[in-house]
């Protein structure tokens, strides 16, 4: 079974009416989730691995299992490579259960994920610079103009 | 002597490896040690230059700005005159000098070459209550030792502090100390009359200070348009920082009245249009308001303003990037206050027309409704 969790506490999210809103503090990055990118994330908090969130959204929406299974597999790769969740273990479950009768089914679209921000520059080092005689970096012989906003 | 007893602290020696030398990390104690290195040096600076003080409100808190010499005090102040107050008994203290109107060399760092982050943080000498930055390129210091409420700003040369520096003072180490209390720097600003206001937010360039300094001959008040310090307790209410407005050089014709209150006239060419609101009007500066809302400016270019609602995740990616992009060191706190902070209050978009008297009037409405 692979099992997965969100990052906590390098990851930070809420859901904020149909989104979720996260971000990953190694990268800066802001991300955004909705629809089934979102349903995906929910059933994260209370499931953790594949074949039960599968299952799960089985019942919410309507799709060929395989293709069901292999969109939320795709998402959770997506999701880990951005590191908001983390595989404990990488071996995929076997079905993922048959849906049950409930309210009607939302036609299933596959989940996406929106970047938002980029501030993952400002965590790089910045070795191109000098240090005067006192020790301190020098100042560049061009100078940036100001972008401080 | 207590220089000698930092620097071994702060473990200057070094090791070789392979033949390599290899910087050691920092031995523990380390960045506070360094913090208090810096205000050594600064009294040191202000024996020589002069000490001068000046007391600042920021939200329920009060600040004392410690200044060797007059060039720093200049540059500082301007932009939080409204807010002074007695310097008496402060929560904050930061002290400022430059090397150049001083005389006064900071001490070689303890950190080698290769820690410097694009960010400023200096890698291995931040913990969770002492903060220290490097601007690369400006040349500017700040540390910051959270658990005893001091701070240290240090360049070598007042000459090159910019001007969107001299703009927001202390908002780095305002935004460390603030970061496990309730009140938040955030970038937006605030427009609204003491009843109620609103925040309005949005990256540089989304029409967040047109809208904002659209309202400043209204009925509405002024309480910043850069950055502002919002509080969550007990209710949403919006403190202001800074009095400058900083427009684009390109829009400055739609606001004819602030063109004679220009400071940077002659730098326009590189910098924004920096205005000190009080100098046009003093009256249309508010010190804080109830938060009813949060606008997201959309520039329409039709003539007509229109508002309506928008999605609070729309508001928190107008606000949260933006704002703990210029706050460096930001944590998870800040952005589980503002996660809090748009869970609170409604968000609206406001679509901007180019006739500009009408944005005060649909502010004005919709501050109607929540009063």
């Amino acid at each position: 079974m692979g099992n997965y969790r969100i990052n906590r506490p390098k990851v930070v999210a809420d859901i904020f009416q149909d989104e979720a809103v996260a971000v990953n503090f190694d990268t800066g990055r802001y991300y955004g989730l909705s629809g089934t990118a979102l349903a995906v994330w929910q059933s994260l908090e209370g499931n953790s691995e594949a074949g039960g969130i599968a299952a799960e959204l089985s019942r919410r929406y309507m799709a060929e299992e395989s293709q069901l299974q292999a969109d939320i597999d795709a998402f959770l790769d997506r999701l880990i490579r951005e590191g908001l969740i983390v595989a404990e273990e990488l071996v995929r479950s076997a079905g993922t259960g048959e849906a049950a009768d409930g309210p009607a089914r939302a036609a299933w679209v596959k989940p996406e994920l929106q970047v938002y921000e980029d501030m993952q520059d400002l965590l790089l080092l910045d070795p191109i610079h000098d240090v005067d005689e006192t020790g301190w970096p020098a100042k560049k012989p061009e100078a940036e103009s100001g972008a401080g906003v | 002597m207590a220089g000698e007893e930092a620097g071994s602290r702060i473990g200057r020696g070094g090791l070789s490896v392979g033949g390599w030398d290899v910087a050691p990390g920092p031995a523990v104690g380390a960045p506070a040690a360094f913090v208090e290195e810096a205000q050594r040096t600064f009294a040191e600076a202000a024996a020589r230059a002069g000490l001068r003080t000046k007391g600042f409100r920021f939200g329920p808190y009060r600040a004392a700005m410690h200044f060797a010499g007059p060039a720093m005090e200049r540059l500082f102040t301007r932009a939080i005159g409204h807010l002074e107050a007695s310097a008496e008994s402060p929560d904050l203290t930061v002290s400022y000098f430059d090397s150049e109107s001083t005389g006064v060399a900071m001490p070689a760092p303890p950190w080698g070459r290769d820690v410097y982050l694009a960010s400023g943080e200096i890698k291995g000498f931040n913990t969770d209550q002492v903060k220290i930055h490097f601007r690369l390129g400006f040349d500017i210091l700040e540390c910051i030792d959270i658990a005893r409420s001091c701070g240290v700003y240090w360049t070598p040369t007042f000459r090159n502090v910019p001007y969107w520096e001299q703009s927001f003072p202390m908002r780095p180490m305002i935004n460390w100390w603030l970061q496990d209390r309730a009140l938040q720097p955030i970038h937006a600003g605030a427009v609204g009359v003491a009843e109620g206001g609103l925040l309005i937010t949005g990256p540089s360039g989304s029409g967040k200070t047109t809208t904002t300094l659209a309202c400043l001959d209204s009925d509405l008040f002024y309480a910043g348009d850069d950055y502002v310090l919002a509080s969550l307790d007990p209710e949403p209410y919006v403190y202001s920082l800074y009095c400058t407005a900083k427009i684009e050089p390109a829009n400055l014709f739609r606001f004819p009245h602030l063109e004679p209150f220009v400071t940077n006239r002659e730098r326009l060419a590189e910098e924004k249009a920096l205005v000190y609101v009080p100098e046009y009007n003093e009256r249309k500066m508010i010190a804080g308001f109830p938060i009813r809302g949060i606008v997201i400016p959309r520039v329409t270019g039709q003539r007509d303003t229109f508002v309506r609602p928008a999605r609070p995740a729309d508001a928190l990616l107008a606000l949260a990037p933006t704002t703990t992009r210029h706050l460096s060191g930001t944590g998870p706190q800040t952005v589980r206050k503002l996660f809090e902070l748009i869970r609170r209050i409604p968000a609206y978009e406001l679509h901007a027309g180019t006739d500009l008297r009408q944005i005060p009037r649909a502010i004005l409405s919709l501050l109607g409704g929540h009063r």
